[in-house]
């Protein structure tokens, strides 16, 4: 059953085609890496899959919504429910400490009234969780972040420990795909195993679809389909499984 | 939701700025207030109106000084923090939170501002410090002048202001599309003229950069002028009061040596800072590109004639146009012909200008005399500080 439909999409940019005519379908469960060289048209690729960007022309169909079709405003709903976005920079909240980093995508999706107060009583003092807290908890101890983490701000985390973070924080609202845009690129190569690996295990146990944009090798293993973009369009890439 | 938390954070960590933006409003309403008090001691002396507009040319410069730096902190988050602006949008946030999150900053620093201001200004807090020989009454509705009305007038534009030129930039912020939040490409594109080609390397260079940058050269320009107009402004009356009107030379001397003084210092003394503040930021990215001109082989001349250049248009037009209107206005509106005090306010204007001057050329010197390497050292940690 295919998730991600791609038919015949164009996208023109200061009047040059970056993308010409591609096709492209993604099944559920796939983990889809596209590579391909830089200017080829990759990010734009996936800002038209997770409804960021418009294509100049063709249909797009992300989970059975047609995107080409949808008013922004149900776009920004979309992407709220159906979309989990990881990027190269990890663009974490500089201001708002980890655990706070990942409620923000969850405090959309509980709205206030459906909100479960867990009041905590220690000795003396008394702390109130919200569900959007153990949802983040959970997500955190999904990556590999155990609670010593929580309350610490993103400028006292190294680059791979703030990509796992931004990787929670995109799955957190439990997306049905999950995309990201070269997630390794500013990492060295044993942290970029580590983040490979919590990739795949996002894939297979919580059966997401990943659309990933890399030249990481770490990542290349686990796919399952490679696709590589160059002059604007897609073909097969020469690594499958 | 986290708009409120962000809010605090974001304005605790703009730190330093923020607390000048508040002086500089609070001191700006709080003339403007004290002015209300003024006008009630003053109504049965003839020829008073000059120290009135003197006092309401302070507040209102003060006022709209602080304005500015409201503007500019909300300009420069929005700049920092485009990305985050991204993220935001991606994780399906609308565009409302964004607004809301800009327009709530903005809100509050001229919250902050006004009613600091407008507590300081009160016929209460003045009679406490200058003698209860002021004091006009608890309940001064009654009065002939609405003095709480006009306390609460001054609240409204102290409050508005700020709140609508964050409320421009959080519209701008709202509105940016994801694709240019999170590209890095510049806001403001730059602007090819086909004239620039005409003036020499130096000239050429400096205007580009104005260009690039325009709203921060612009804010800038208005800094100094501000600071320079209504300085001359002032001094130039108290003066004239001084030595014009010796009738009521005691009452005179008696608001102008403190108030008037006070706060034509802390006028000084902000413009000077939000200027520096305001010059320091854009040397960060300044010191790349000495760095670079460095190493292709400009001397440093080249490098401090181009930054004469951008001065010409941030500090010597204010001055031109201070000193042009301070005059004009001294004598047509007036009617001082005094060679003395045509020349202290021009005085007045000068030492500005050259003050703001030598605080602009110091930044570049410090710039300039560090060798290649360690400017770009510095600019390593300094980006690493601000990428955190």
């Amino acid at each position: 059953m295919s998730i991600i439909e791609l038919i015949d999409i164009y996208k023109k940019y200061n009047s040059k085609y970056i993308l010409k005519s591609i096709n492209l379908t993604i099944d559920k469960g796939d983990f889809v890496v596209i590579t391909g060289p830089s200017g080829a048209g990759k990010t734009t690729l996936l800002n038209i899959i997770s409804g960021i960007d418009k294509p100049t022309k063709g249909e797009v169909i992300v989970a059975g919504h047609r995107l080409s079709k949808m008013s922004e405003n149900e776009l920004t709903f979309f992407r709220r429910h159906y979309i989990g976005f990881v990027f190269q920079f990890f663009y974490l909240v500089p201001e708002l400490t980890v655990i706070e980093n990942v409620e923000l995508a969850l405090d959309l999706i509980y709205p206030e009234s459906e909100r479960i107060y867990v009041i905590e009583r220690k000795i003396g003092v008394r702390t109130i969780k919200y569900r959007t807290y153990e949802r983040a908890v959970k997500v955190l101890e999904l990556v590999g972040l155990g609670p010593e983490y929580y309350n610490r701000f993103p400028d006292q985390l190294s680059g791979g420990e703030q990509q796992r973070v931004a990787i929670a924080r995109a799955i957190a609202n439990n997306p049905q795909i999950l995309i990201a845009d070269e997630p390794t690129g500013n990492l060295d190569v044993r942290t970029s195993q580590k983040i490979s690996e919590i990739f795949h295990k996002i894939n297979k146990e919580l059966g997401k679809t990943l659309v990933v944009v890399t030249h990481d090798l770490n990542i290349l293993r686990y796919a399952n389909k490679v696709y590589q973009l160059e002059n604007g369009t897609l073909r097969k890439g020469v690594f499958e499984r | 939701m986290k708009l409120l938390l962000l809010t605090k954070r974001m304005l605790i960590r703009a730190g330093g700025k923020t607390s000048l933006a508040v002086i500089a409003l609070a001191a700006g309403t709080g003339t403007l207030t004290a002015s209300g008090i003024l006008h009630n001691v003053l109504t049965h002396v003839p020829g008073a109106i000059i120290l009135e507009n003197m006092i309401l040319i302070m507040g209102l410069s003060s006022l709209l000084m602080g304005s500015i730096f409201v503007f500019f902190i909300m300009f420069n988050m929005f700049i920092d923090r485009r990305e985050i602006i991204g993220v935001l949008k991606t994780i399906g946030y609308p565009n409302k939170f964004i607004l809301h999150l800009f327009v709530l900053q903005g809100a509050l620093l001229g919250f902050a501002g006004s009613l600091i201001g407008v507590v300081f200004g009160s016929n209460f807090v003045i009679s406490l410090i200058f003698g209860w020989r002021i004091y006009i009454g608890a309940f001064p509705f009654s009065r002939e002048y609405p003095y709480t009305a006009w306390s609460g007038f001054i609240f409204i534009i102290g409050l508005l202001l700020p709140t609508l030129l964050s409320y421009y930039v959080a519209m701008k912020a709202a509105e940016i599309p994801i694709v240019t939040a999170l590209s890095h490409v510049p806001i403001f594109y730059e602007m090819s003229w086909k004239f620039l080609s005409s003036f020499n390397k130096y000239r050429y260079y400096a205007l580009r950069r104005i260009l690039r940058n325009p709203i921060l050269y612009i804010l800038l320009f208005l800094i100094s002028l501000i600071t320079m107009l209504s300085t001359t402004l002032t001094t130039t009356f108290s003066i004239v009061c001084l030595t014009n009107l010796p009738y009521y030379r005691q009452l005179l001397i008696y608001i102008i040596s403190r108030a008037g003084i006070i706060i034509s210092f802390i006028i000084v003394f902000t413009g000077s800072a939000g200027y520096y503040a305001i010059w320091k930021s854009e040397n960060v990215r300044r010191k790349m590109e000495i760095s670079v001109m460095k190493t292709i082989g400009w001397t440093n001349k080249d490098i401090i004639k181009i930054t004469l250049y951008e001065l010409l248009f941030i500090v010597f037009a204010p001055y031109l146009i201070s000193t042009v209107l301070s005059i004009s206005a001294l004598i047509f509106i007036y009617k001082i012909t005094n060679i003395t005090i045509l020349l202290i306010s021009f005085t007045v204007a000068t030492s500005i200008a050259a003050f703001l001057l030598v605080l602009s050329l110091l930044v570049i010197f410090s710039t300039v005399k560090k060798s290649v390497i360690e400017n770009l050292k510095i600019l390593e940690m300094e980006l690493l500080a601000e990428f955190r």
